[in-house]
């Protein structure tokens, strides 16, 4: 457990493009919107434009950020940027953005690959790099625009997936705020469930072949199966139990995921938080977005024990409890 | 474990469809669902089967009523 360690200031930024299921419903006549709501909870989603870019998303939240907690760009020590639609392969976005943002030259500029468990686990890089006395605080900064990579005809990605960026500084203060103990998880063999084929070197970067394929019916087992055994986990290693837990804030997968793994862990209702109808699943920033609307809403309060666990893409999982 | 009654009971409770619409012996017949039918069958199948079906990888590809019984029957979960 790092005490001392607190991630109360967040920011997020989300595209001006707003897309309704009602827009969705005079696009598509043949889909069965309701039915999709439903079962996924999202009744709207943000979009970003054709030149809007995730490090353009990320940059907004950092200027948030900064306004909002008055805070200087040049009082960073780290930036890491957690996206898999990046501007380019090579240079990282972490880069540009260091001079975009007018950081110091000597940041840590990282860019990490991955998605729905991308926030927790650069927390954890986060965290352990502030324990070492490497750096006094790091700006935890998630961006992502799925929406470029989706078909404009498929039904599932098309409804749930949502841009958005969000922007998170990792500090130690003299608060009772701390970060507990990690767990992760990983399992490559669902690699291909969730894949964004010819994005890469791979496929030689084959345009025709840049579209979102998800599998479904694998991601919900691997969740259901995986989910459940990391919660636990993430429990022990915190000498924690269920019932200690003040507020549970899990990737905002879809409705049906997170009231299946509520049944199956036995978590009551008003202990989780969910903004899946307005916000839709962000992948890596829908925890830190859930934390700031929870905290907004007063559902998060100082001293709460908050549970967070992140899945997805890889397959790929990562949990910890924080003491808000 | 489940039987041949049973499993098609779930399929058309998952599938919203009218009790008797799918046929016993008749497998294939309705063999194409879209994939929030799947998802629907497969949780409705995790929650019957206590748990059991979220650690099988094997349903995520069982597409037709004859393959998710065989996967089934497989982990000793359905009998004929």
């Amino acid at each position: 457990m790092s005490k001392g360690l607190s991630i109360r200031k967040i920011s997020y930024y989300l595209p001006k493009n707003v897309q309704t299921n009602d827009q969705l419903r005079s696009l598509h006549p043949d889909w069965d919107i309701e039915k999709v709501q439903e079962k996924t909870g999202i009744f709207q989603r943000y979009i970003a434009n054709k030149d809007e870019t995730s490090l353009d998303l990320g940059f907004m939240a950092c200027k948030n950020l900064f306004k909002e907690f008055d805070l200087k760009p040049q009082e960073i020590d780290a930036l890491l940027f957690i996206s898999q639609t990046p501007d380019y392969a090579l240079p990282p976005s972490s880069c540009i953005l260091q001079e975009k943002l007018c950081m110091s030259n000597d940041i840590l500029a990282l860019d990490i690959n991955l998605g729905c468990s991308g926030f927790v686990n650069s927390l954890a890089v986060a965290s352990s790099l502030l324990q070492s006395k490497a750096i006094n605080n790091c700006l935890i900064l998630c961006a992502e625009t799925y929406s470029k990579f989706i078909n404009k005809n498929d039904r599932t990605n098309k409804m749930i997936f949502s841009d958005a960026s969000s922007a998170c500084l990792l500090e130690k203060n003299n608060s009772s705020s701390s970060i507990g103990n990690f767990t992760f998880g990983c399992d490559g063999k669902g690699a291909k469930e969730l894949i964004v084929e010819g994005s890469g070197a791979r496929d030689n970067l084959e345009r025709n072949k840049q579209e979102l394929f998800m599998n479904g019916p694998a991601i919900l087992l691997f969740t259901l199966s995986q989910v459940p055994i990391l919660l636990e986990k993430t429990l022990n290693n915190n000498g924690l139990n269920l019932k200690d837990i003040d507020l549970f804030v899990f990737h905002q997968a879809s409705k049906l995921v997170l009231d299946l793994l509520c049944e199956k862990i036995g978590i009551e209702k008003h202990k989780t938080y969910s903004n899946l109808d307005k916000k839709g699943n962000t992948v890596s920033c829908s925890i830190p977005i859930a934390l700031k609307d929870a905290f907004l809403e007063k559902k998060l309060i100082p001293g709460n024990k908050v549970l967070i666990i992140g899945f997805g893409v890889g397959y790929s999982l990562g949990s910890t409890i924080i003491r808000w | 474990m489940l039987e041949e009654k049973e499993l098609i009971e779930i399929i058309e409770k998952a599938l919203e469809l009218k009790k008797g619409t799918i046929i016993s012996g008749d497998e294939d017949w309705y063999s194409l669902w879209d994939s929030l039918g799947h998802l629907s069958i497969l949780v409705k199948l995790d929650q019957v089967l206590d748990g059991k079906c979220s650690n099988i990888k094997e349903l995520s590809k069982a597409t037709s009523i004859s393959s998710i019984k065989e996967v089934l029957k497989s982990n000793n979960l359905f009998k004929d």
